[in-house]
């Protein structure tokens, strides 16, 4: 295979990647239209060295990854309607919030039905972003307020000389959270039996979390990437951060409790 | 939607001949504008039916390549585009509302 079928096919498995974050109904024909670009970017003569094509139809993928990931991103947020002629549907998310400023629902249209989120249980909502159900006034912790309880707890760690650090966790662990997460109104959930988390669990985070955490950087490549989960311990308690400002969560956690 | 640089650009190129259609790599080419900013200004164009599209119909002497996607400007987007471009020249940064010169959409709707 030649260099340039070689980076044609490339190339149109990177559009055809970026075209997934489209609706389904107008997938094909972006995806038709943008990789029909190819040959021309591949063949143009005015481009020299010809290795530089291969740059060109890349820079041309990244623009168009760009371009689906902001057209996903405002579908997501609700932020902005989506074209008629982007979607070529006449299909317009629409994001309703509850008093309490969360997702609630979303008006589903011809084209958006793989979008359609599950029926909520009383007193939850559907989080888009996580894909998870969460008690209505609290939302998953952000990247930054995980970082800040990091430092925290660091300094916390430090200032108590350890042990005093230990002791104040035993006591907190109760309650689904850490000291440094206390302070700033954090608190482990967990998704699937949708409750505060438990000091088994609690404890559990916290432990894997302080022996692996640094492991090949495991800790800070899922705080990074991931939707959801925000370190190792997440994923050996099977736990996530929520952010908890009006602790909504305190009186579910005290009936958890044991 | 602001008359940016971007977009005059590219009305430029569309006006130099209303009639041809052009595909996104070409239009790419002349406006000298990645596609990350080409795509979306089509796609808001032609919502505001300043440009429309059409499909390439395949030809024995397409030489085997997928069929492309055209686009041009439509009569009123042509007489709106030239206009613009005109009042821009002579006052820049002003804002572009292309429902209150005529192209389908209510008076006053930003592009």
């Amino acid at each position: 295979m030649s260099g340039t079928r070689l980076g044609l096919r490339r190339a149109e498995l990177l559009i055809r990647a970026a075209c997934r974050r489209l609706p389904a109904d107008v997938r094909a024909e972006r995806c038709q239209e943008w990789t029909a670009e190819l040959p021309a970017i591949l063949d143009d003569e005015s481009i020299r060295p010809s290795f530089l094509r291969a740059a060109r139809a890349l820079a041309f993928c990244a623009g168009i990854s760009r371009t689906t990931r902001q057209l996903s991103r405002a579908w997501r947020a609700g932020a902005g309607r989506i074209r008629k002629s982007q979607w070529r549907t006449g299909a317009i998310p629409v994001r309703l919030r509850n008093e309490a400023g969360m997702t609630e629902a979303h008006e589903i249209r011809r084209g958006y039905e793989q979008f359609v989120p599950p029926q909520a249980p009383p007193g939850m909502y559907f989080d888009p972003a996580s894909e998870l159900f969460l008690p209505q006034g609290v939302r998953l912790a952000s990247r930054a307020q995980v970082a800040r309880a990091w430092f925290l707890g660091l300094l916390l760690f430090t200032v108590t000389g350890g042990i005093g650090y230990i002791a104040w966790s035993l006591f907190v662990w109760g309650q689904g959270r850490t000291p440094a997460q206390r302070i700033l109104s954090l608190r482990c959930w967990l998704p699937e039996p949708r409750q505060v988390a438990g000091r088994e669990q609690t404890a559990q985070r916290q432990i894997t979390g302080f022996f692996l955490n640094g492991q090949l950087l495991a800790g800070f490549f899922i705080w990074l990437t991931s939707k959801k989960l925000r370190s190792v311990g997440d994923f050996f308690a099977s736990t996530v951060l929520l952010h908890d400002p009006d602790e909504v969560l305190r009186l579910s956690s005290a009936a958890s409790a044991p | 939607m602001k008359l940016t640089g971007p977009l005059q650009r590219v009305l430029k190129v569309l006006v130099a001949d209303p009639a041809a259609p052009r595909y996104g790599y070409e239009l790419m080419k002349a406006a000298r504008l990645p596609s990350g900013t080409l795509y979306p200004m089509l796609a808001r164009l032609q919502d505001e039916g300043v440009v429309e599209s059409e499909w390439e119909e395949q030809s024995p002497d397409a030489g085997g390549r997928p069929p492309r996607k055209y686009y041009r400007l439509t009569a009123q987007g042509a007489r709106v585009a030239r206009l613009e471009l005109a009042q821009a020249s002579a006052a820049p940064g002003r804002t572009w509302h292309a429902g209150a010169r005529g192209v389908h959409g209510t008076p006053g709707s930003a592009l």
